[in-house]
């Protein structure tokens, strides 16, 4: 029969911290899922903006933030645009 | 081109140092476990002994590595010769030894993919590994890994060298040292490169071997590790030797166990990974390490306060770098090249203003090693992971795969379910390590993607969301083995169904790993195209390794890459430049006669977008037809070599 050894504090805190942080990616990871489209992207385009004018037109910023809300790198007058299913 | 000796010389390096380093602490009883990690041993042990030999102002000369790496060895000899004792241990065909000659088996494939692809272009890749060669020329030269004494005009701070000073420059010196026994700086840096990343596959084996205590999920892990594109490609940068010295790392931290002596080998690892690469993986690492320590302290009940002696100890000699760097540059300018946040908060603080408090200068820090952004980084979707891509980054490929991903998903519940609250005792400390480890590199991937980011630069920690993921994914297997086990007693329809799941790893994962590896890379933005390298590169093949090419655009680490020379970290030369269009055809001549240059080379493509930066387009494209027409006139200069619009090689007459 197995030995039950009491655990410590410790090692409860541990156990329930893992679980916590497993159950934060879970739902970082949804919202992620479910947060993406247009909005996602125009909101990605608007902190590079903050950032500085450059990185708001730069075509591999517009890419990253076209490819993180799931949509597709396409050209529109001259420059990158990012296009939507 | 290839040089065997320095191959040689390099198992002879970090052998030796990795054997005499471990020479009084208690070692496995397998001889080839001893052997390969005394290799990543000597690698960490080679990174920090040259910082500190730099800090003593001696030269980094291989005779010198040499000599220190066959002190041990000698020594040990000589103990054999007095003691009589000749007998060599041979090698018998145990479970053990078949499983490592499967590791040595992968090794070798992982190192033929990278070579080829590495050696499938004649240049360097992207920018990196171009400002790398000339690190590498400098220390193989100059023998010393301090930036020269010169200045350039409009910058005060690093103005030369990228990857030496304040860049911690062990990688560079580990090269420079191998280019000083082999000429071709080219083949040098592809081949070591490669080498070193493959060397890694060999040490995570024998990490797992310990650290999991199974050696068939240990080898399972690694088939996992070298089939992941996201493990390391063969592109030359930095984080080939940080990355790869985590695994001999973790091994000494684990090895304190067995003897408390080991404490010393992991600090001497965990200083070799802090002189490897700008402050990002050393971070992100020894984030890792910390996680180990905390959580078998917790599992074991008691302090690991030789674990944590080895991280803050391996942190501190690494001061033999960091130190001398902040005395030179001092702290304010050090930080403000580091990260934009922490830069705006000195200038901040130089101007007076009041915002610039001590809690101000803490979150600025945080945000600076947390900013998940970087050039390459974005946020990431299901299928970035799921798919793994055969076109992808070349520095750090994304990307899991479709097995591999339910793999490690299995792998994860199997886990969290079957030990439950289990999980944080002692003997399952490596799945509860493992898995903390998988929340922090997915979390610290998903920087930009998640509401908060933990760690800096999100693309750059695939690599290391790689390492956990293949353990938990081996797991994984595990699991279906005991699913299947359940059903039938009958062994050969699991080794059916694991040679089924082998084969489904190779085609999502490790097949996308070997196009991409084995692709033809872009380079710098020097050139307009890489066709236009391999015109470059057709021409250099010409001329003997290291001849004396002036490169008339102010690129003269194109030169250095492909194996020839030039002077970026001359005063003369940098001077020179700064108003070369206004020299005339004698000045230039002249110059590069008193300099031994033997030819000159001109491109137009590559002139006029480099000088438009600096003169603009239009003054450009009057003055350097008159420069070009003037200079092949004059009659100093022979062509010898000539591509229409991309090169025309001149002999310096």
């Amino acid at each position: 029969m197995e030995e039950i050894i009491k655990q410590t504090i410790w090692q409860k805190a541990l156990l329930i911290f893992a679980y916590g942080l497993i159950l934060l990616m879970i739902i970082f990871s949804i919202m992620a899922i479910t947060g993406k489209g247009r909005d996602y992207f125009d909101k990605c385009i608007q902190e590079k903006c903050g950032r500085s004018d450059e990185h708001c037109n730069k075509a591999r910023e517009i890419y990253n933030c076209c490819k993180g809300a799931g949509g597709e790198l396409t050209s529109k007058n001259g420059g990158p645009s990012c296009a939507f299913p | 081109m290839a040089s065997i000796v320095t191959v040689l010389l390099f198992f002879l390096y970090t052998w030796g140092l990795g054997s005499g380093a471990t020479h009084f602490l208690k070692k496995s009883e397998d001889s080839l476990e001893n052997f390969f990690m005394q290799i990543g041993i000597g690698l960490g042990v080679f990174a920090i002994l040259s910082i500190i030999l730099n800090a003593l102002h001696a030269p980094l000369d291989w005779r010198i590595f040499l000599f220190l790496s066959l002190l041990m060895p000698t020594y040990k000899l000589y103990l054999r010769y007095k003691n009589k004792n000749f007998k060599i241990k041979i090698l018998t065909l145990t479970k053990s030894n078949l499983r490592t000659t499967i590791v040595l088996f992968i090794f070798f494939i992982t190192l033929l993919i990278y070579l080829k692809g590495a050696f499938v272009y004649p240049y360097l890749e992207n920018e990196d590994p171009w400002g790398h060669s000339e690190g590498v020329k400098y220390v193989a030269l100059e023998k010393k890994a301090f930036d020269p004494p010169v200045t350039v005009k409009g910058r005060f701070f690093d103005s030369t060298l990228s990857y030496i000073d304040p860049y911690p420059p062990a990688y560079d010196i580990l090269l420079g040292t191998l280019h000083q026994t082999s000429s071709n700086i080219t083949w040098t840096m592809k081949f070591f490169n490669a080498l070193i990343i493959s060397l890694g596959i060999i040490f995570f084996y024998f990490l797992l071997k310990r650290f999991l205590k199974n050696e068939n999920k240990a080898l399972l892990a690694t088939f996992i590790l070298a089939a992941l594109p996201s493990y390391l490609s063969h592109f030359i940068w930095a984080h080939s030797l940080a990355v790869t010295l985590f695994f001999p790392a973790m091994y000494a931290f684990n090895n304190i166990f067995e003897d408390k002596n080991w404490w010393y080998i992991a600090a001497l690892m965990v200083a070799g990974i802090w002189v490897s690469q700008n402050l990002e993986q050393p971070i992100k690492l020894s984030t890792m390490l910390l996680l180990y320590l905390i959580i078998i302290s917790i599992t074991q009940r008691k302090l690991f306060y030789r674990g944590f002696i080895a991280l803050g100890g391996g942190i501190i000699l690494s001061l033999s770098w960091w130190g001398i760097v902040v005395k030179k540059y001092n702290l304010s300018v050090f930080l403000s090249t580091l990260s934009s946040e922490v830069a705006s908060l000195e200038v901040a603080s130089i101007g007076g203003a009041s915002s610039s408090t001590f809690f101000s200068k803490i979150i600025a820090g945080l945000k600076a090693i947390t900013n998940a952004g970087g050039s390459s980084s974005r946020p990431y979707g299901f299928n970035d992971f799921f798919i793994a891509q055969p076109q992808n980054l070349i520095n750090t490929p994304i990307g899991i795969g479709i097995i591999v991903t339910i793999l490690a998903l299995v792998g994860t519940i199997y886990i969290l379910v079957k030990y439950k609250s289990h999980l944080v005792e002692y003997k399952n400390s490596s799945l509860i390590i493992t898995l903390f480890w998988l929340i922090y590199t997915f979390w610290a991937v998903n920087g930009e993607t998640f509401p908060i980011s933990i760690a800096r630069g999100a693309f750059r920690t695939w690599m290391l969301l790689a390492i956990p993921v293949s353990i938990v994914a081996a797991e994984g297997i595990f699991f279906l083995k005991s699913v299947i086990s359940g059903y039938t007693k009958n062994k050969l329809i699991w080794r059916l169904i694991l040679t089924i799941l082998l084969l489904a790893i190779i085609l999502t994962s490790a097949k996308q790993k070997y196009d991409l590896n084995t692709a033809i890379w872009p380079t710098s933005s020097a050139f307009s195209s890489p066709q236009e390298a391999f015109e470059f590169g057709a021409w250099f093949k010409t001329i003997p390794d290291n001849t004396r090419v002036f490169l008339y655009s102010p690129r003269p680490k194109i030169v250095i890459g492909f194996g020839k020379w030039g002077c970026n970290w001359c005063q003369d030369e940098l001077d020179f430049r700064i108003n070369i269009l206004d020299r005339t055809a004698e000045e230039l001549y002249e110059f590069l006669k008193n300099k031994n240059y033997e030819y000159l080379l001109i491109s137009p493509s590559m002139d006029f977008r480099q000088f438009s930066k600096k003169f603009g387009k239009e003054i450009i494209n009057q003055k350097l037809p008159e420069k070009y027409r003037e200079i092949i006139q004059s009659g100093f200069f022979t062509p010898v070599y000539q591509k229409e619009n991309l090169l025309v090689a001149l002999k310096v007459n």
